[in-house]
C-alpha cells in the first residue's frame, strides 16, 4: 500500500525529516544543559538569583516540550510522506515559524528575563513581575507563533490521513471494525498503525492548538488593553487543556516510529487489528480530557469534570497497556531482535512509558493527588516519560535511519555503556525527583526545603552520568551518519 | 432546496444577523455578545459548507494558501472579539455592523479555504472555531457571574 | 493520611521494579530460541484477554475505592464546623494563628492577586492537604485536625520571585 518514493521525493522527505529532528536535538540539548544548572542550584552546588533560575524554568519547560514536539512532528511526517504525497513547502512553513517562536520567547527569556513559568498562568504574566512588559509581549506572541507553526503541521497532517484514507470514517477505520467481512471482502485495508498517531495528532493537536488559540489571544490582548479582564478559572482550564494535550501528544505521535521500527529489528509483522483501532479511538477522546486532573486542588471547578478527570486519567493507560506495549512485547518475545542502539532505544523508551504512566496513574487518583499536587512526583513522572519515552523513541527511529543508511551498528561496549548511562544515570536523575515528592517537596522551588537540596545533588549526579551517555550518542550519531555518507558518495 | 440554494439562503441570513443587532442598539453584556458572535460565525461557515464543490476532494500535496488561510481565521476572528471594544461598537452602528460581517466572513473564509484544502478539513475547522466563541463568553473579558 | 505517600512511593517503586524486570524477561527471551510468531500470537491474544480483564478489574476498582476519599464534599459538615479565612497574596498567607483540634476545620481560600497554592504540612513536615488559592474564587477546604503542634503553610503554585520563601505557619491547640 506504501507509496514508492522516488529518489528525488525520498531525498526531499528525508530534508525535511531531518530539518525537524536536527532543530528537536539542538534544542534539547540546549534545554538539558539549562535542566542540569537549575537542578545543581537546588543542591546548592552553584548559585542562581531567583529571577535566573525561575526565567530559565520557564525556558526550560516550554524549550523541552517543544524540543520533543518538533522532533516528533518531523518523525511521524515522513512516515506519513511515505503513505501520501505531502507539501514540502508547509513542513517547512510550520517549522519556520516555531524556530521564529522559539527565537521569541529565547529573548523573551534571555534579554527580558521573563519568568512566569511556561504555563503562563493568568494573572502571573502580569502581575509582580520583575521583567518589563515587552518581554511578555514577546514571550507571549513567541508562543503564539509556535502555537500556528503547530497547526499548520496538524492541519496538513488531518489533510493527509482524510484524504488518504477517506474522510473521517476511513481514517478512523469504521468499516473495518464494525463491518469487518465486507470490508476485507472488498479487497480494503485499514490505515496503518502510524496512521492512527497522525489521526490523532492532527484531531487532538488541531483541537489543542484552537484551545491554545483563544488563552493565547486573550492573553495578548489583555496585555495591549489590561481593561480586558479574564477569568482565572477559565484561564487555567485552557491553559492546562492546551500544556497537557500538546505534552501528551508528542509520546503519541513519536510511538508511530516504532510501530514501523520494531517488527523490523524483530524481523515480524506488525499490522492494524481491531484492537488498535478501538484503542486509538480511546486515546483520542483520553488525550483531549485527562487535562482535567491538572485542576483537582481548585475545588471550585465543576464537581463532575473532577470525576471525568479521574475516569480520563486511568482509561488512557488501557490502550497503552493493553495493545502499543503488549504488542511491541509480542514482537519481541522470542523473535531474532537484532539488539542496536535503535531497538535498545525503541523497547528502553516503551519501559519508561510505562513506569512514567504508573507514576502519573498515581498521582492522577484525587486523594493521592491532595499530597502529591505541585510537589516534584510531578516532575518526576513526566521528565519519566519524556527523557525515557519520548526521548528514547525519536533517538531509537533517528538510529535506525542511521543504521540503515550506513550498513552498521554500534558496538556492544558502546550499548552498554548507553544504555548505563541512559537507564543508570536517567534513573538515579528520576529517583530524585520521586523521592522528594513522596516528602513533599514543592516543585518550581528555587530553593527547596528539606530533603530536597540533597536529593537534588543525587539527581545532578544522575545527569552527569546521563550527559556521558549522551556525548556517547552523538559521538556514535555522527560516527554512523559519516559512513552512510561515505557509502551513498 | 439545492446546495446553493442553502448557501444562498444561510449567507442572506448571516447578513441580515449581522446588520440588524447592530443597528438595534441592543446594549448586551460581553458574554452574551461573544455567544452572539458564534452563530455568525456559524452561519457563515455553513454557508461555506454548503457552497464546496460536494465531488471535489482536494488534497495533502498542494493547496498551501487554503491551509493557511484555514488556520489564520480562527486567530482573525479571536482578535476580531477585543471585548474593550465592545462598548465603543455598540454606540457605532456601523462599525458594528462591519465586524459582525467580519466575523461572519471569517467562519466562510474558514470552512471555504479548508475544504478547498480537503474535504472535511474546513467543515472541522468551521465547528471548532464556533466552539472558540461560546468558549469566549466564560472567560473572555468576562469574570465569574 | 501523613504516611500516604509513603506507600504510594513504595507501591510506584515495586510496580516500576515488576515492569522492568517483566520487560527485561521479555527482551532477553530473544537472546533464546526463536519462536514463530504465529504462535506467540496464539499466546499472546490468548494472555491478553486476562490481562484485559485484569486491568479493568484493576481501574474499576481504584476508582469505586478513591471516590469516597475525594477531598470536595468535606465543606459541607453538619454546620458544627469552624470557618477560618485565607488570603494568598505575593509572597505571604494571611491565615488565623491558630485553629482548634479535633473539630471540622474548613480553610475559606481565596488570593488577591495572582494564583498561589496553600499547602498544609504537619509537625513531622509531611504535607497533609492543600488546595488552590485563587483570585475571584475562595475554595473551602475542610480539615480535621488530631495531633496539636505547629503546622507550616507553603505556596504551592509558582507565583512569581519568591515563591519559594512563601511560608507561614499556625498552631494547631
Amino acid at each position: 500500500m506504501t507509496t514508492t518514493l522516488d529518489p528525488r521525493e525520498l531525498s526531499a522527505a528525508r530534508r525535511v525529516m531531518w530539518t525537524y529532528l536536527i532543530t528537536g536535538f539542538a534544542i534539547f540539548a540546549l534545554m538539558i544543559l539549562i535542566g542540569f544548572s537549575m537542578r545543581m542550584e537546588q543542591a546548592g552546588w552553584i548559585a542562581y538569583a531567583p529571577q535566573t533560575f525561575y526565567s530559565l524554568m520557564t525556558l526550560h519547560g516550554i524549550g523541552m516540550i517543544t524540543a520533543v514536539a518538533v522532533a516528533s512532528m518531523g518523525e511521524l511526517w515522513y512516515l506519513m510522506r511515505l503513505e501520501t504525497v505531502l507539501d514540502e513547502r508547509l513542513a517547512y512553513w510550520a517549522w519556520g515559524f516555531i524556530v521564529a517562536g522559539a527565537i521569541a520567547v529565547v529573548i523573551s527569556v534571555l534579554a527580558g528575563q521573563f519568568g512566569a513559568a511556561w504555563t503562563f498562568l493568568y494573572p502571573l504574566p502580569f502581575v509582580g513581575t520583575w521583567w518589563p512588559s515587552w518581554a511578555t509581549g514577546f514571550y507571549l506572541i513567541g508562543v503564539a507563533l509556535v502555537t500556528i507553526g503547530w497547526m499548520m503541521w496538524c492541519t496538513q497532517m488531518l489533510g493527509c490521513v482524510l484524504s488518504r484514507y477517506g474522510g473521517f470514517r476511513g481514517a478512523l477505520g469504521w468499516d473495518y471494525v464494525f463491518h469487518r467481512r465486507a470490508f476485507e471482502q472488498s479487497g480494503r485495508t485499514p490505515p496503518p498503525p502510524q496512521a492512527y498517531a497522525a489521526l490523532v495528532a492532527a484531531v487532538d493537536g488541531v483541537l489543542t492548538g484552537t484551545i491554545g488559540m483563544i488563552i493565547g489571544v486573550a492573553l495578548i490582548v489583555h496585555w495591549i488593553s489590561p481593561s480586558v479582564v479574564i477569568d482565572p478559572l477559565w484561564a487555567k482550564n485552557l491553559t492546562y487543556f492546551f500544556g497537557h494535550a500538546f505534552a501528551n501528544l508528542t509520546i503519541y505521535m513519536a510511538v508511530a516510529g516504532v510501530y514501523v521500527g520494531m517488527p523490523r529489528y524483530a524481523d515480524r509483522e506488525y499490522h492494524t487489528s481491531v484492537a488498535l483501532a478501538v484503542a486509538w479511538w480511546g486515546t483520542l477522546v483520553f488525550v483531549a480530557i485527562a487535562y482535567f486532573h491538572h485542576l483537582y486542588m481548585d475545588f471550585v471547578q465543576i464537581r463532575a469534570l473532577q470525576y471525568i478527570g479521574e475516569a480520563a486519567s486511568y482509561l488512557s493507560s488501557i490502550p497503552t497497556a493493553l495493545v502499543t506495549v503488549y504488542g511491541s512485547l509480542m514482537l519481541v518475545y522470542r523473535s531474532r531482535m537484532r539488539w542496536s542502539l535503535g531497538s535498545l532505544f525503541m523497547f528502553g523508551g516503551l519501559v519508561g512509558w510505562i513506569v512514567g504512566g504508573f507514576g502519573a496513574v498515581l498521582d492522577a487518583t484525587i486523594p493521592i493527588n491532595s499530597d502529591l499536587h505541585n510537589t516534584l512526583w510531578v516532575p518526576a513522572h513526566f521528565h519519566t516519560y519524556l527523557l525515557e519515552g519520548v526521548v528514547l523513541f525519536v533517538l531509537g527511529w533517528t538510529f535506525m535511519m542511521l543504521e540503515e543508511r550506513s550498513g552498521s551498528i554500534s558496538s556492544a561496549a558502546v550499548r552498554w555503556l548507553v544504555g548505563l548511562g541512559f537507564f543508570g544515570g536517567g534513573g538515579l536523575f528520576l529517583l530524585g525527583f520521586y523521592i522528594a515528592g513522596a516528602e513533599g517537596v514543592p516543585r518550581r522551588y528555587a530553593v527547596q526545603p528539606a530533603p530536597g537540596p540533597e536529593l537534588s545533588g543525587l539527581a545532578s549526579v544522575g545527569v552527569i552520568i546521563l550527559l556521558i551517555a549522551l556525548v556517547i550518542v552523538l559521538v556514535e550519531a555522527i560516527r554512523l551518519a559519516a559512513i552512510a555518507r561515505r557509502r551513498t558518495a | 432546496m439545492t446546495r446553493r440554494g442553502i448557501a444562498w439562503t444561510l449567507g442572506i441570513i448571516a447578513v441580515l444577523a449581522s446588520v440588524i443587532p447592530a443597528f438595534a442598539g441592543v446594549d448586551e453584556p460581553i458574554a452574551i455578545h461573544h455567544l452572539d458572535h458564534s452563530g455568525l460565525v456559524l452561519l457563515g461557515a455553513a454557508a461555506a459548507f454548503f457552497v464546496r464543490d460536494p465531488s471535489a476532494k482536494g488534497s495533502p500535496a498542494s493547496g498551501a494558501r487554503w491551509l493557511v488561510l484555514t488556520v489564520l481565521a480562527p486567530i482573525a476572528m479571536m482578535f476580531v472579539m477585543w471585548p474593550s471594544l465592545y462598548d465603543y461598537l455598540d454606540a457605532h452602528a456601523s462599525l458594528h455592523a462591519l465586524e459582525h460581517l467580519v466575523l461572519a466572513a471569517l467562519g466562510y473564509v474558514a470552512v471555504a479555504a479548508g475544504e478547498r484544502y480537503v474535504r472535511g478539513v474546513g467543515a472541522t475547522m468551521g465547528v471548532l472555531m464556533f466552539v472558540m466563541a461560546v468558549l469566549s463568553a466564560a472567560g473572555y473579558g468576562v469574570m465569574k457571574p | 493520611m501523613a504516611e500516604t505517600t509513603t506507600i504510594v512511593l513504595v507501591v510506584f517503586l515495586i510496580g516500576a521494579g515488576c515492569i522492568i524486570a517483566f520487560m527485561t524477561a521479555v527482551a532477553l527471551s530473544s537472546l533464546g530460541k526463536p519462536l514463530p510468531q504465529a504462535e506467540v500470537s496464539r499466546m499472546g491474544y490468548a494472555a491478553r484477554k486476562w490481562w484485559a480483564r485484569i486491568l479493568g478489574v484493576a481501574v474499576i476498582i481504584a476508582f469505586a475505592v478513591s471516590v469516597p476519599w475525594f477531598p470536595y464534599s468535606g465543606a459541607k459538615v453538619l454546620g458544627s464546623e469552624q470557618h477560618f479565612k485565607v488570603v494568598a497574596q505575593q509572597f505571604s498567607f494571611t491565615l488565623p494563628p491558630s485553629v482548634p483540634s479535633k473539630t471540622p476545620i474548613v480553610f475559606d481560600v481565596t488570593a488577591t492577586d495572582v494564583n498561589h497554592g496553600f499547602g498544609i504540612y504537619d509537625p513531622a513536615g509531611k504535607l497533609v492537604a492543600q488546595v488552590q488559592a485563587m483570585p475571584d474564587y475562595v475554595n473551602h477546604l475542610r480539615v480535621d485536625f488530631t495531633t496539636p503542634g505547629k503546622y507550616v503553610v507553603r505556596c504551592l503554585e509558582y507565583c512569581g520571585v519568591a515563591h519559594a520563601q512563601m511560608q507561614s505557619s499556625f498552631e494547631v491547640q
